[in-house]
């Protein structure tokens, strides 16, 4: 990857957190035995593993208890087994206008079995406001579903204010958090979350292929495993068993996926939390700052580091977008996401429809001397 | 080697995982293993206890709220013919 400069941590962060790639290739080379099956002591070494995993997402989403923390593919998934594992006809959900299609496009199916939805404003910079939430409570609502922070311009939703109108409309409050874990303070009690999502491979900075949800007592005796299979418990039945995480964790689990979070979020939790945002912020309020000198280049959304997370979207006014992108690739090796990154409902709020955005994500292991390699090349954009 | 053995058996895996890690932490022996097919057809595995131990695990059990079908105590009995049918 020589001389190429990576800003595309919104799509998936890399590089990976210090000791992922190394668990990884021990649990495969020293033996990936299958949990839940393997009656041996490899099995359970791993099986213990998987344990401590769930104990530190446990206490990075300050969980009432690690056993409400279930493995799946990742936020994509774990979304569908809530909205189609729990909505069903006649049921009415509100969104915010930032919403990913992994919320989109479940609920779009959702709507031909009489599930309906309605999107709270949200205005250009991707504010929304409680009180427009509060507005859309019918007496069928049963749940608000809301993006933790935009994967399109870095707004940080107020999920604690959502989460006490959940709390007295007796709604359950289901978090997004795909831009926000390892990035954040995420606490699931004070916010009243009942279903957290989180992917592995973003700001918890391991591999693809792994997330999983957290799951409130209340909700999880009132929803159905969107997936049914083998689990390793109960054989002798047909039917799924009720206890967890047996219930939502049918089919043989990602182990190296499990394995490799495990490392990352030992990273993350030496180096904390609010460092890493600290870091992120930093880098990002230096970029604005240099964007803002630039002409015909717009910041899409917040103008500052206030409320936002470290992904900032620019549109380019006298250039396509795309070529913009292709140029700064091409002749700076800079990687961004040129596009609607799968949330056009977040680009109509933002008034970035259909043209899109170049967005650009930091992490901590990029530099201010990254960032100036950057700005030279934007400014070369309309020479 | 003792006669009788006292196994605790669960609903999953998971529970028998929690139990095992906070009886290390006590410094309560317990040994994972295949549970016996005569006691449960629930989940493959069981924790292999001592007899001497069953009232701090059963506090423990308790403590954590781990999910146990039921602690039994069975005859060691290895019969060289099972399963042979000629």
């Amino acid at each position: 990857m020589g001389n190429r400069i990576y800003f595309d941590n919104g799509s998936t962060s890399w590089p990976k957190a210090p000791g992922v790639a190394e668990a990884m290739s021990e649990l495969l080379v020293k033996g990936a035995f299958n949990i839940n099956r393997g009656n041996y002591e490899g099995a359970y070494e791993v099986e213990s593993l998987v344990l401590d995993t769930r104990e530190q997402l446990s206490r990075l989403f300050r969980a009432q208890d690690s056993k409400r923390v279930l493995f799946s593919p990742g936020i994509t998934y774990s979304l569908n087994t809530f909205i189609k594992g729990f909505l069903k006809s006649g049921d009415h959900v509100i969104v915010t206008g930032i919403e990913h299609n992994a919320v989109m496009r479940p609920l779009r199916q959702m709507e031909r079995e009489g599930v309906t939805c309605d999107v709270a404003r949200t205005d250009t910079e991707g504010e929304v406001l409680p009180e427009d939430v509060e507005r859309l409570v019918r007496p069928n609502t049963k749940a608000v579903i809301v993006s933790h922070a935009s994967n399109v311009c870095g707004t940080v939703i107020p999920i604690e204010e959502i989460g006490d109108i959940c709390r007295r409309h007796h709604l359950f409050f289901v978090v997004d958090t795909a831009q926000s874990a390892g990035t954040l303070e995420v606490d699931m009690q004070k916010c009243g979350i009942d279903f957290l999502s989180f992917t592995g491979h973003k700001g918890l900075l391991g591999p693809q292929g792994i997330g999983g949800f957290l799951i409130s007592e209340e909700l999880d005796s009132q929803m159905l495993p969107f997936v049914a299979g083998g689990t390793g418990s109960q054989s002798d039945s047909f039917d799924m068993p009720t206890q967890l995480p047996d219930k939502y964790e049918s089919g043989t689990m990602n182990l190296p996926g499990i394995i490799g979070v495990h490392a990352a979020l030992s990273y993350i939790e030496n180096v904390g939390v609010s460092e890493i945002h600290r870091k992120k912020m930093e880098l990002t309020g230096y970029f604005i700052e240099k964007v803002k000198e630039l002409t015909d280049i717009r910041i899409v959304g917040k103008q500052g580091v206030y409320g936002r997370t470290a992904v900032v979207s620019l549109d380019f006014e006298r250039t396509d977008n795309a070529v913009a992108a292709f140029t700064l690739e091409s002749d700076y090796g800079i990687m961004t996401r040129v596009g609607l990154h799968c949330a056009p409902l977040a680009h109509r709020s933002l008034c970035t429809y259909p043209q899109g955005t170049v967005r650009f994500a930091f992490s901590t292991a990029n530099t201010k001397e990254e960032i100036d390699i950057c700005v030279e090349g934007l400014k070369t954009l309309y020479r | 080697m003792q006669k009788v053995q006292h196994y605790v058996l669960f609903p999953n895996h998971d529970n028998a995982m929690r139990l095992y890690k906070e009886l290390k932490g006590l410094g309560v022996r317990a040994v994972i293993a295949p549970t016996p097919r005569v006691l449960s057809t629930c989940c493959g595995v069981s924790l292999l206890i001592e007899e001497k131990d069953i009232g701090k695990i059963e506090a423990c059990i308790k403590e954590h709220g781990i999910e146990v079908l039921k602690i039994e105590a069975i005859e060691r009995d290895i019969n060289p013919m099972r399963d042979r049918y000629c």
